[in-house]
């Protein structure tokens, strides 16, 4: 491990210099690695034992990657059952070493009359019109509420105390709603109900990004004659992109992941998630197999988009929760 | 919003300090314009339908005959009947475990991120896993592993001389643990990321002065750096209480809320009413106690958000 040969030298250096380990001038890191450690014993604490200060970090390290190790356990875990023959599954001790088959995915996407497939669709495309709808509506409202004369102290109260609403307050008379417009099993309903939800919440974080821009940006193209509209698709709108792209991240997680209005206004025309769970729910002589192949294919695209946007999650929320 | 009492009161203290900002006409339009898509979806399927739960609390709704006024008696029997305190009592219990140990699990980890510089992007992005998937799915996954013969989780205790327990399968504590279990291993994540950034961002001069100070490492935690996290803390603390009050999916997948209703949350136990039971009138009184409840927690919480 680089760290520890990073760390020998060090110790050697510091034994060299004798009885005065403390002495923070006297250290010289002999490589690059070394450098970086002692930048992080520096960041890490002042003016502390340094001896006593690498300890701490590597019990530090130790601590967050046995966090991480057994956190993702379950996630591993999972992803090898789908690969697992149904014998293998339910083996007791746990096989972690098997021989894997593609079994499980072939019968997801070719046995006759499994919908495996038309659920992920409805998932894409309910997801994908959820970020479009919601990033639509909210955009102007959220640049109205930053930059217009509005009572700036009511309306984002408003919008928090909407964001927390429960969803499942509205599941009854949403239900009767969309079944009075016959919409149950359109994708449509599902799009809108996940907007019209998501919706305060993407407002307000969107307004914790506009609140950042510089009121010299807004001033400046106002002198130029930019109008309301311009100024928020060619002024504000590409500086706050990294917030535009946080709401997304958001809407694509709620509307990917949502069981509750999916398993009540869907019957036949299922997104994956509500797929799964009825299958789970409903079918006594369940193929495990099988339903581990739909999770993974549920779960390993959202895992794909967490290394690609994990900077984008934490900034959205903390923005928003400090200017809310 | 279906405003009640006490909303309106703090609305309108809240907002008497800005009433003096002036509404200039065309601006007021232009306002109205780009707010409108905006209202219209909130209008007609948040809106409304929280109008309409409310009414139909007011009536008796019957597959078979015409809807009619009952006044308050469908609250009567709500909050007369024991099952709906049991619910909101799970629902208690399992948000203050949860949020408890989250908070306390998530603050340790944010603390060693925060010292941490390499490999720090990494583990974030690794940490943050949890959080994005699926709840229902990771749930179904969470009960195979807790199964009672071929569970992974049994296998370990086992291998550590620990009788196999029940979990999900029998009445206990076990089932609620499964939960509180289920959701830290989900939620944590949330608190360490927020916390880790809040701690990142904390001014370097008061840590370097509290160094100097010689304050150890505990008074520095809860005399500086929790204070100084207080707002960031409330709003966190703020959203995971509102997210933990509506658990729906992993109690539905992990337990369905028994052995018979022991772990019946509330949004479980008003989705059993409507999608099995058929008791729409009784579904939407539920529903509107909740909701009036979970804006009293919210509106306490932003107080004490704005007090800090």
């Amino acid at each position: 491990m680089p760290r520890e040969s990073g760390a020998e030298p060090m110790s050697n250096n510091a034994s060299q210099v004798g009885a005065a380990p403390e002495s923070s001038t006297s250290e010289s890191p002999s490589d690059v690695v070394g450098a970086r450690l002692h930048q992080d014993l520096v960041s890490s604490s002042g003016g502390m034992n340094r001896r006593k200060t690498r300890w701490g970090l590597y019990f530090t390290y130790a601590g967050l990657i046995t966090y991480v190790v057994v956190s993702l356990l379950p996630v591993v875990w999972a992803v090898l059952q789908s690969f697992k023959i149904p014998t293998d599954i339910f083996a007791v001790p746990p096989k972690w070493i098997f021989r894997p088959t593609m079994e499980n995915f072939q019968a997801l996407f070719s046995r006759t009359g499994s919908s495996f497939f038309t659920y992920l669709m409805i998932s894409v495309v309910v997801t994908t019109g959820t970020v479009l709808v919601t990033l639509l509506a909210s955009l102007p409202a959220a640049f109205a509420l930053t930059f217009l004369p509005v009572r700036r102290k009511f309306w984002p109260i408003v919008l928090l105390l909407a964001a927390m609403l429960p969803p499942i307050v509205l599941l009854v008379p949403l239900l009767l709603f969309w079944q009075n417009l016959r919409m149950i099993d359109n994708p449509i309903a599902l799009v809108l109900t996940y907007s019209a939800v998501s919706v305060p919440f993407t407002v307000w974080l969107l307004r914790g990004f506009m609140l950042q821009v510089p009121h010299e940006l807004v001033d400046a193209s106002r002198l130029d004659g930019a109008g309301d509209v311009r100024l928020l698709v060619s002024v504000i709108m590409p500086v706050i992109r990294a917030g535009i792209a946080a709401a997304s991240v958001f809407l694509v997680i709620f509307a990917w992941n949502e069981l509750l209005f999916a398993s009540m206004l869907t019957t036949r025309n299922r997104t994956a998630t509500a797929g799964i769970v009825a299958t789970l729910i409903t079918d006594r002589a369940m193929d495990w197999g099988t339903l581990y192949g739909a999770a993974t294919l549920v779960v390993v695209p959202i895992i794909l988009m967490t290394f690609a946007v994990s900077g984008h999650f934490v900034r959205g929320f903390t923005m928003g929760a400090v200017k809310g | 919003m279906a405003a009640t009492q006490p909303v309106q009161a703090l609305l309108e203290r809240v907002s008497k300090a800005s009433f003096v900002e002036t509404w200039r006409r065309p601006q007021r339009r232009m306002v109205i314009l780009l707010c409108l898509p905006a209202f219209l979806l909130l209008g007609v399927l948040v809106g409304w339908p929280i109008v309409y739960g409310v009414l139909l609390s007011l009536q008796r709704v019957t597959p078979t005959a015409a809807p009619g006024w009952v006044g308050f008696r469908n609250y009567q029997a709500v909050l007369g009947s024991g099952p709906f305190w049991q619910t909101l009592f799970i629902t208690l219990v399992f948000t203050v475990l949860s949020l408890v140990i989250e908070l306390g699990l998530g603050m340790a980890l944010a603390l060693m991120l925060a010292r941490v510089v390499r490999g720090a992007g990494l583990i974030r992005t690794l940490i943050l896993i949890p959080v994005m998937l699926t709840p229902a799915v990771a749930a179904i996954n969470f009960r195979v592993m807790l199964n009672y013969d071929y569970g992974v989780i049994n296998y370990v205790l086992n291998q550590v001389g620990i009788a196999s327990q029940p979990w999900v399968s029998q009445a206990g504590v076990g089932p609620m643990l499964a939960l509180i279990l289920t959701d830290v291993w989900r939620s944590t994540p949330f608190f360490v990321l927020v916390l880790s950034s809040g701690l990142l961002a904390l001014p370097q001069d008061v840590m370097e002065a509290a160094d100097v100070d010689g304050a150890r490492i505990w008074r520095k935690l809860f005399l500086v750096k929790i204070p100084m996290l207080a707002p960031l803390l409330l709003v966190t603390v703020l959203f995971r209480v509102i997210d933990l009050f509506r658990t729906f999916d992993i109690v539905y997948v992990l337990t369905q809320g028994g052995p018979g209703t022991s772990t019946t949350v509330a949004s479980l136990r008003i989705y059993n009413d409507m999608a099995v039971g058929n008791f729409t009138s009784y579904a939407a009184t539920e529903a509107t106690i909740f909701m009036v409840l979970t804006l009293l927690v919210s509106i306490g919480l932003i107080r004490a958000m704005k007090a800090s």
